[in-house]
């Protein structure tokens, strides 16, 4: 359809894909739609969060335009809202992928990352049913090995332990400590008093936060089993022995980085540099010679894994060790420029999930335009600031 | 959607029209799923703590009604959209029913069903792989089904009487036959995609079902022999090693395999090895054991990059032995290991050079041989005779120094990482 060979950046179709989101949103009846019903909630935090890195920092400057914003908007607040009360399960305290479906981590974790992104966390979370939450949350982690299951159907993954540590730590934010200090949460575990030592002084809201997380789950055991789950090239996979995947690499440093143990990705000795660099270069090495990333090596090139590897190297403060102004022309190739939205690669057809991954990339490379996005919790930095998450990784 | 050519306007309206009835089905199917469940929570509500063993005639012939209708209802949709979870929770509930142990029921009978139940699980598991062969749900529906089933083994084994025991449970002959059709159905899928992740992920779980089945002492029902707790361990090690190596040779790229060598690799201590031939006398391992598996490792690799120099599967495997073989003294250091480790980086890097002057434009040689010039700079400074070799090291230095720069060009992907670890080495 286009030729690909032009290695000039295109420009964003901003606006197309705000359109191509809303289009995905509300044709209801196509086999696309039918087949993601199980993630709805999700589907809706990709969709949302794309849309809002789209149009927040132009609406920011262009105040008078507040209208052409509720032009814009995928869906109304409300309709938001209620669309996700409805999808929560009472037999789990969780949230389910649709309304009448079971409660799962998952979706759990979307629903708070969109309360966050409209910034009503409190607004909609009562402190009895974000408690319950925390219950949820902290009888899915297993007393033995300090995994997450994610749901009481017991299947473990290191994703399920991103999740479980996000939606906490998400919640130990926006709900405010008030919501915490009384024993009405069922608590399994009190924290350890070794805080003091692995507090950041610099930043007060983490280490409370963190404090709050310590009274739900044993972070640091839940920090222990993504360390098992260490593979001999410095990745992580799925469970102790699985395959390193970019996508889980994603989740185990973001936990790591949640739970402010980052530091068990080094050795202590700063002489052991190759030891020191070997997750970070692996992660360099996910970049093929057409710019875009796979996710694992000798595979494909996909736009989502610019999200999963980009933010991980963000997280690690390597960026600049892949070249990318030809991952953002990647991304960019990857743009349908007449309907809008964002294919896995160059000439596919696009797709929610990846237009949001492929914005959120092109945000992480600070693509002019985009409000930026915090490589950790995957919301735009601006959002996560108005709970006090003040983070020093991009 | 991964890998669907894009379309035009028109098609995807075409398209759209055609795929009209498969959505119309499945939205039928998610209203009577999520109507079903919301009838099962009513019932629940209604009588509490479930009623006795004479319940109404009634009552349980609903029941069944309900039951078959979820089993329909939950099968037709998971064999088009594998991942949609609660169906498969649903048929995990049902799972359940069947796996207690009931000593005061026929307990033939109750095996025969649980069989029966489990085989139609895994069916379904199946027809859902078939659909997408890296469905989370299907894969971990199987899982945990044998899971249960290996449980309920267990400890029927533990808590009968010891007169009966489970000397005629016909779970057991079951399960075998299970085990190895697990294992020709992962065969045929790992065949088709030698990278399936969720693939080798499930054999691991497989061979670590059997390997834990037999430490609990049930060895001489799998295989009508007794053996040791740790030559079954390690018998199973070198099978899952022997594997992976089967699969690296027919295919050098499948990094899948080569992951699976490096988590079945035998991480041997020659401290510790001689610690336990001094104790035990066992004469099977000699304090070079772990040289000669790793002298073995490093001839393997080679192949592979000597013939496919481009492939990163096997020069990360190389990186990662190197690193094995770097930390090897650093435990405790001995001439001897010392000896050995910087004999193993001078013959590595000749062998590697070797590579780097057939393929000059490859950068995977280059950057090894740049490594393994700092490893040797790094290893001769520790040593006691520095002083001597100070003309040595400082020409693996610059040499290291050199490849870097080249790397620069080889490979301007990643000139930031090349970069940054010139400026460390100022
Ligand atoms: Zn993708």
């Amino acid at each position: 359809m286009t030729s690909s060979s032009v290695s000039s950046l295109r420009l964003l179709h901003s606006h197309k894909h705000v359109e191509f989101i809303k289009n995905s949103s509300l044709d209801t009846e196509t086999i696309e739609y039918a087949l993601t019903e199980h993630l709805r909630l999700s589907g809706m935090y990709w969709g949302l969060t794309a849309h809002k890195l789209l149009v927040m920092n132009k609406n920011n400057q262009e105040d008078k335009e507040v209208k052409e914003e509720e032009e814009e908007e995928i869906m109304s607040k409300e309709d938001v809202m209620k669309f996700i009360n409805e999808c929560y399960d009472e037999k789990s305290s969780l949230f389910a992928g649709a309304p009448g479906h079971d409660g799962h981590l998952l979706y759990t974790l979307s629903a708070i990352q969109i309360f966050v992104l409209y910034e009503c966390v409190q607004e909609q979370l009562s402190e009895e049913r974000a408690k319950k939450i925390c219950t949820a949350i902290s009888k899915l982690q297993s007393k033995e090995d300090g995994s997450f299951a994610g749901d009481e159907w017991g299947e473990v993954d290191t994703r399920f332990s991103y999740c479980a540590f996000s939606a906490l730590s998400l919640l130990a934010h926006g709900m405010g400590e008030e919501c915490f200090l009384d024993d009405g949460l069922e608590a399994l575990k009190i924290g350890g008093s070794d805080d003091e030592k692995k507090e950041d002084n610099q930043d007060k809201n983490r280490s409370k936060a963190l404090g709050i997380m310590r009274k739900i789950v044993d972070v640091d055991k839940g920090c222990e089993f993504i360390m098992k789950c260490r593979n001999f090239d410095g990745g992580f996979g799925s469970t102790p022995g699985g395959e390193s995947h970019a996508g889980q690499i994603f989740v185990c440093v973001g936990a790591l980085q949640i739970c402010n143990q980052l530091d068990l990705l080094y050795t202590a000795d700063d002489d052991e540099e190759e030891e020191n660099d070997k997750l970070a270069w692996w992660l360099a090495e996910r970049q093929v010679k057409v710019g875009g990333l796979n996710g694992r090596p000798e595979k494909l090139p996909d736009v989502c894994y610019s999200w999963w590897v980009l933010s991980s190297l963000a997280a690690l403060k390597k960026k600049h060790w892949i070249d990318l102004d030809k991952l953002k022309a990647f991304i960019l190739r990857c743009q349908d420029d007449i309907s809008g939205g964002i294919s896995d690669r160059p000439d596919d057809e696009p797709d929610v999930y990846h237009t949001f991954f492929g914005i959120a990339g092109l945000s992480l490379m600070k693509h002019e335009g985009l409000e930026e996005i915090d490589p950790i919790y995957a919301l735009p930095v601006r959002s996560v600031r108005k709970i006090g998450i003040e983070s020093d990784w991009y | 959607m991964h890998g669907r050519k894009r379309e035009s306007t028109a098609s995807r309206l075409e398209r759209r029209a055609k795929s009209l009835p498969k959505v119309k089905l499945l939205q039928k199917l998610h209203k009577e799923i999520v109507h079903l469940q919301n009838a099962d929570d009513n019932e629940k509500g209604k009588d509490g703590g479930g009623g006795d063993d004479d319940d109404d005639d009634h009552d349980t012939k609903t029941q069944k009604k309900m039951e078959s209708l979820m089993l329909t209802l939950t099968q037709k949709l998971v064999e088009i959209q594998p991942e949609m979870i609660t169906c498969w929770n649903k048929r995990k509930a049902r799972f359940c029913l069947y796996v207690v142990v009931r000593q005061q029921k026929n307990e033939e009978e109750e095996e025969e069903r649980l069989k029966n139940v489990a085989k139609e699980e895994l069916h379904v598991s199946e027809q859902g792989l078939r659909r997408n062969p890296k469905s989370y749900c299907a894969w971990e529906h199987r899982r945990w089904v044998i899971a249960r089933l290996y449980d309920r083994i267990l400890s029927s084994s533990s808590s009968s009487s010891s007169e009966r025991g489970n000397e005629d449970s016909s779970l057991l002959p079951f399960m075998k036959d299970v085990v190895l059709r697990e294992r020709e159905m992962l065969e045929t899928l790992l065949n088709a995609d030698d990278r399936n992740f969720h693939a080798w992920n499930y054999r691991r779980f497989v061979v670590d079902k059997i390997t834990r089945y037999y430490f609990n002492g049930e060895h001489d029902r799998m295989n009508e022999e007794e053996v040791a707790d740790d030559v079954i361990e390690n018998r199973t090690r070198e099978e899952e090693a022997k594997y992976a190596r089967e699969k690296i040779s027919k295919n050098f790229s499948n990094y899948s395999a080569w992951h699976h060598r490096s988590v079945h690799f035998e991480q041997l201590d020659d401290d510790k090895n001689q610690a336990s031939v001094t104790t035990e006398t066992s004469s099977s391992s000699s304090p070079t054991r772990f040289q000669a598996v790793l002298d073995a490792e490093f001839e393997l690799v080679s192949q592979a990059f000597f013939t496919e120099p481009e492939d990163q599967s096997a020069w990360m495997y190389h990186r990662w032995l190197l690193s094995q073989l770097d930390a090897y003294s650093s435990s405790s250091s001995s001439s001897s290991k010392n000896a050995y480790k910087i004999q193993t980086f001078q013959r590595e890097l000749d062998r590697i050079t070797e590579v780097s002057e057939m393929e000059p434009t490859c950068k995977w040689p280059a950057l090894v041989c740049a490594r393994l010039h700092k490893l040797l700079a790094k290893e001769m400074k520790l040593d006691d005779d520095f002083e001597r070799r100070a003309d040595v090291i400082l020409k693996h230095s610059i040499k290291a120094k050199e490849l870097y720069e080249k790397l620069l060009l080889l490979d301007p992907l990643r000139k930031g990482y090349y970069r940054d670890v010139l400026d460390r080495m100022l």
